[in-house]
This record gives structure tokens, C-alpha cells and sequence, in this order.
């Protein structure tokens, strides 16, 4: 099958490692590394806290002090909203406030990713707890699971960042023991199919959405959600949990995509684009086409398969729950490295 | 949700009533119909059997031997035996069989020659045949409805190019027997060798009939895989939603992320699982899933700018074709 054609231009950032002390080490080093990657990549630090000292109390969240200096900065785990924690919010290209906090109730391996389509973040009357936005879209928390896996041993981790050129698109996957483990996730521009025709009710501005998966679990067909996002209908605003959609044949998603079809070619596994939608009540319907994110082959596979001239990786369980199933862009050169 | 914009300028047929006095007198009357519609809309006619003579054997003769209904009495037990036969030739070249064969009145056949290929029988009036047939829907099929009462409408649809057409017949209020056609579809075959021209597919499904959940073959296909032509068989191709609980529900919601304005309405492809010939084979032209449950077929939308016809997941009228802008459908 022709090779799909790579709609954004990506940085990528490939084979962190991060070698084993300890899961608040690997957690610290890792929230750190995507800081410095999203800043060095156009995203802005609206402000931060390292877990002693934060942006002012009971204001908007904006006074651009980075206050992650190094990964020491990002040690402090809050059990609760409530409580001292490493936090920082950046600002994307599309203007939307992702908050990144080191927090979980019980172990080191679980943080929560949030946005702000409103820019609304506002420090509590502590500075060092977590931010709170009334707009507030959570993509994964504690209870999403393990953001960097929970296994101590042989746990050196190896984490990757994807940032397209106009700062509006993030996703990060971070591996273990060869595989893509914890949480694979994102916050990211969306091709829209809201509010068509022109005289709908329904509002999405900027079209984001927030995605977190467990890349070794199945998404399709037995999915319950993958993601959030804001969206206003009829003036109402409201967060939607939000489903992944893809063409299916004969009432099977994967009919094609453990072969390699004659009728595409014959010399490679389909990749199928993917699109989301939404169920909530007062909100169904379509949202928007997934840019660069396919689903590929559904056997047969695993994480860190390259197609083409090493421009596609293959990444998690997209359906069942087949390793290198999803298809995300890669960068051309780097072998990938996920042990 | 607004709906798609029709690809194809379409002439439809409507209300086309059968009354009833016997099968073999509403299919004699159907297909008389379907030819005549065809034959209007640039169709041409190849050859023809009226059930005593098919011309001379070999290279249809191109006459049209349907002057009247009484012409199509004659149904076939099989293919060594004298029956009503037309052969048409659309815009793509193609050649179409429409013959009355089979056990019971309520059966025909029809099929397609993409090669234009069709042979008569030495026995002029026997079924025709051709080395690249595709059968798309055969003698064993209940066209019409095998209840030997009330009256049938019947509906046809052709575009201005006539490459594509499409059928189907009502009764009681609900579409029955076979929703059927022969068109034109994007293609997305590619490949070294591999190619599909003219991109045509038969069809044949059974109307009210859940043809997605069990990935029923609804039509054939005849392209080439490697420089050599290849029989396949086509299954559906659709964008589900989620898994299949928020499929069907997004679908029996008038969806408020566009606008509320009505159920949503999804184009649909064709692939093949054939052995040798696999893959997506490209997207109908102005033939979609809409609404998943509380619909009915005759069901008109946007100004009776589109109809629901028969099941595709089970449920009446959720199988959404274009419509003519003024007709109400009357499904007797």
C-alpha cells in the first residue's frame, strides 16, 4: 500500500534514556525532559511550581517563571490537589494551557496531564498545590494508570517526543523492556468537522483534544474512550470524552490490516487515518480527523517497527492488542531504542 | 447533520405500481420496466430473448425482442432452457444480463460482462453467456417478494452518464426482495498490474436484511491483480464510530456537534477478503449509512433530496440513496 502522505512537520525527539535509580527519579527526569523539549520547541512556560516555591497564589496562572531548573525541581509529588506538588504550564501554539503536575496518591509512577482551552489556569491559595481551570479538560490522572510503568526492575526507561513545527501538536511514549509501557499520550490540533454546516450551534476553538492510552492495551474495537476535549453546543460548554473511529470492513477493523492487500499495491500493511468522536449526551457526533495517526498492522507487529525510509514507527495497541498496531510519524534516521 | 452533496446527477423513477395478479406477471412487468428505464436513460440494448427466439447464436444481435411486458413470460429453470433475456450495455461498456430464470416465479438473474463479452446460446433463446461473467445476484433470489399478493411500486435510479443504475421494489410499505444495481465506483486500486477498468460492481442485497454485522459479500467485482483478471467478491466499507455501542448510538442521535440538524450520514466503500485479490476497492458514488434505528424505508430527507431505502444494519431506511427533490414515495 502507497505510504500515507506525513501531514505536519515534526520534531522528534528519540531514545531518552533514562537510566534506573528510582520511579520518582524516572518520573522526575521524564516530566523534565518533556518541559525542556516543549520549550525548546515553541511551547511557553506560563508559569510553575517546584514543589517549595510556585507562581503567585490566587492569580492566573502567568508570571513565565520556569522553576524547573533541573529534575531535582520536579521530585515533589502531591497525593492530591491539595497538597505541594512540581507543576508547570505551558502554552501551546494553538493558545492552549497544558498543566503538567507531578501528582498521585499513592506511588511514584503516576502524574496528571491537564488543559485549558480558556488559558484559565489559576493558582490556589497555596501556590505549590495544583492549578485549577473551570475549563479545566484532565488527559490522564492517577487514575489512568502508570504514566512511566510501575515495574522497578530492569527499568531503565527510554522516552520519545513528537512537537510539530507549529507548536499546536504533542505526543509522547515512553518505553521499557522493549516495548512502549505506561501511558502514550498527547495534547493536540484536530482537523475539525464540528459546527459544519455553518449555521450549527457547535463551537470548537482552537480544536484540541487530550489522548492518553495504554499503548500495550486494545483500543478499537472494545474501546471505552481515549481521550477529552471542550467543546460549546448551543452555548453550552461542556468536556466530552472522546472515542477513536476508523473505516471498517465487513464489520471488522482489522480485516485488512494483517495483510498486505493486492488492491493497495500488495508491498505493505494498510495504514487506516483515524478520526474521534464523541457519545456524550447534548454533544454526539463526529469531531475530527486524527492528523498523522493511523492505525497499521493489527498482527504480526511490534512496538518499534519502521516503515518506509524510516518515516512511520509503529507504537502500541490500537487495535486488540497487538504491539506496533498504531502508526505514528517517525524521523527518517534514528533507529528506535526501547530497551 | 447536513448532508453529503450528491456526486452524480441522477434521474429517478418513482411509484413505478405493479398490480398484483400473479408473480410471473409482476416480474414480467418489473423487468419490462427496468429495461425500458434503462433503454430511456442511454442504455443500450445488446440483444434480447422474448422467450422464442434470441437471434442468431454467437454476437448479439442488438434488437429488442421486449416490445411489451408479454414479452418477459418466459422464466428458465436454468440456463439450457428458453427464457426472457436482455443484454444492456451502460456507459462504461459494460454489458448487463437481466434474465427470468430460476424454480419459482419470484426468481431471476442477473449479471455483467465488463468485457461486453456476452455470447448467445446456440439455442438463441437459452441464457447467454460470457467468459468474464459476474453474477451478482442469482437465479436463487426472491426479486420480488415471494408473497403472492398485493400490489409492487418499483423504483430505478440512473445517472446522466449511465454508469450507474440501481433498483428496488416495494410492497406492503417496506422495500422487499433484492435491492440490486450495477455502477461505477472511485476506485482505489493501485499497484503494479494491478488496475480496475471500468471500475464497475454488481450488487444484490436483501432488502431489511442485516448485511454489515455478519460482513456479508453484497456484490462482485472483476479487477486484475498482477496483469491477471481476478473474481472478487465485495463486502462493506464504512467509518464506525467508536466501538459498536457508540456507533449506533451517534447514529440514532440527530448529532449536535453539526448542528442537531439530523442523523449522521456516512459514505460507503466496498473491499473484498477474495483470496489473491484483497483490499479496499474504492468508494460508492452517493450511496450512504444514515440513521441507525426509528427510520423508515421511504423515509425522505432535505427536501426529499434523499430516501431511505432498506436495511443496511438491520433497521428500515437506514441505507440512505439520492431522490428527485418533488416525489413522495409511495410504497404500496
Amino acid at each position: 500500500m502507497a505510504l500515507p502522505v506525513i501531514t505536519k512537520t515534526w520534531t522528534i525527539t528519540a531514545n531518552n534514556r533514562i537510566p534506573y535509580v528510582s520511579l520518582n527519579d524516572t518520573m522526575s527526569k521524564y516530566l523534565f525532559g518533556v518541559k525542556e523539549f516543549l520549550k525548546t520547541n515553541g511551547y511557553t512556560v506560563r508559569g510553575s511550581s517546584d514543589g517549595v516555591t510556585a507562581s503567585p497564589p490566587s492569580t492566573l496562572v502567568s508570571d513565565g517563571i520556569d522553576r524547573w531548573v533541573t529534575a531535582a525541581n520536579v521530585t515533589t509529588r502531591g497525593t492530591g490537589s491539595g497538597t505541594p506538588q512540581s507543576w508547570i504550564v505551558l502554552r501551546d501554539g494553538a493558545g492552549v494551557d497544558i498543566l503538567i503536575t507531578y501528582q498521585g496518591p499513592a506511588t511514584d509512577d503516576t502524574a496528571r496531564v491537564s488543559f485549558s482551552a480558556g488559558q484559565l489556569f489559576t493558582t490556589q491559595a497555596t501556590g505549590t498545590f495544583q492549578p485549577t481551570a473551570t475549563d479545566e479538560a484532565v488527559v490522564l490522572s492517577s487514575g489512568s494508570g502508570s504514566l512511566i510503568g510501575s515495574t522497578a526492575s530492569l527499568s531503565d526507561r527510554n522516552w520519545f517526543g513528537w512537537v510539530d513545527s507549529q507548536s499546536k501538536m504533542c505526543r509522547f511514549a515512553i518505553a521499557r523492556a522493549g516495548i512502549f509501557a505506561g501511558l502514550a499520550w498527547g495534547v493536540e490540533h484536530v482537523l475539525s468537522v464540528i459546527g459544519v454546516p455553518s449555521s450549527s450551534p457547535a463551537v470548537w476553538s482552537p480544536p484540541t483534544w487530550g489522548f492518553a492510552w495504554n499503548p500495550g492495551a486494545s483500543i478499537i474495537p472494545n474501546q471505552t474512550s481515549i481521550g477529552i476535549a471542550r467543546v460549546s453546543v448551543a452555548s453550552l460548554a461542556q468536556s466530552v470524552t472522546v472515542f477513536l473511529g476508523i473505516e471498517e470492513f465487513a464489520n471488522n477493523n482489522a480485516l485488512f490490516s494483517g495483510i498486505k492487500p493486492e488492491f493497495q499495491g500488495g508491498a505493505a500493511f494498510p495504514m487506516f487515518p483515524l478520526s474521534i468522536e464523541s457519545n456524550t449526551a447534548n454533544a454526539h457526533g463526529k469531531m475530527g480527523n486524527l492528523i498523522d495517526w493511523w492505525q497499521g498492522r493489527t498482527s504480526g507487529g511490534v512496538d518499534g517497527d519502521l516503515y518506509g525510509s524510516l518515516q512511520f514507527l509503529g507504537i502500541g495497541g490500537i487495535s486488540g492488542a497487538s504491539n506496533g498496531s498504531g502508526v505514528w510519524p517517525w524521523d527518517g534516521t534514528t533507529v528506535p531504542v526501547l530497551t | 447533520m447536513a448532508m453529503p452533496a450528491k456526486q452524480k446527477t441522477w434521474t429517478v423513477s418513482a411509484n413505478n405500481r405493479i398490480p398484483f395478479v400473479t408473480l410471473n406477471d409482476t416480474m414480467s412487468k418489473y423487468l419490462f420496466g427496468v429495461k425500458e428505464f434503462l433503454k430511456t436513460n442511454g442504455y443500450t440494448i445488446a440483444g434480447s430473448s422474448n422467450g422464442t427466439t434470441g437471434g442468431t447464436p454467437g454476437t448479439p444481435d442488438g434488437v429488442d425482442r421486449w416490445i411489451t411486458s408479454a414479452n418477459v413470460t418466459t422464466q428458465g429453470a436454468n440456463a439450457a432452457s428458453a427464457q426472457s433475456w436482455v443484454i444492456l450495455t451502460d456507459g462504461n461498456g459494460v454489458q448487463i444480463l437481466l434474465t427470468y430464470q430460476g424454480a419459482a416465479a419470484q426468481n431471476a438473474r442477473f449479471s455483467f460482462s465488463p468485457g461486453a463479452l456476452f455470447v448467445v446460446a446456440a439455442t438463441s433463446q437459452n441464457q447467454p453467456t460470457a467468459t468474464d461473467e459476474q453474477v451478482f445476484s442469482p437465479a436463487t433470489n426472491d426479486v420480488i417478494n415471494s408473497t403472492g399478493s398485493l400490489d409492487r411500486s418499483w423504483f430505478g435510479w440512473v445517472d446522466s452518464q449511465s454508469k450507474l443504475c440501481r433498483f428496488a421494489i416495494a410492497r406492503n410499505q417496506v422495500f422487499v426482495g433484492q435491492l440490486w444495481g450495477v455502477e461505477l465506483v472511485a476506485s482505489v486500486v493501485a499497484g503494479a498490474g494491478t488496475t480496475w477498468s471500468p471500475a464497475v460492481w454488481g450488487f444484490a442485497l436483501p432488502a431489511n436484511s442485516d448485511t454489515w454485522a455478519g460482513g456479508s459479500v453484497v456484490g462482485l467485482a472483476r479487477p486484475t491483480v498482477s496483469s491477471s483478471s481476478v473474481n472478487v467478491s465485495a463486502k462493506w466499507a464504512v467509518e464506525q464510530f467508536g466501538n459498536s455501542s457508540t456507533d449506533t448510538s451517534i447514529h440514532n442521535s440527530k448529532a449536535e456537534m453539526q448542528g442537531a440538524l439530523g442523523f449522521p450520514v456516512v459514505p460507503i466503500g466496498i473491499g473484498s477478503t477474495t483470496a489473491g485479490g484483497q483490499g479496499k476497492l474504492g468508494n460508492l458514488y452517493d450511496f450512504w449509512y444514515g440513521r441507525g434505528s426509528g427510520g423508515s424505508d421511504g423515509d425522505v430527507y432535505q427536501n426529499k433530496q434523499y430516501v431511505g431505502v432498506a436495511g443496511f444494519r438491520g433497521n428500515t431506511g437506514s441505507l440512505i440513496w439520492p431522490w428527485d427533490g418533488a416525489t413522495t414515495p409511495v410504497l404500496y
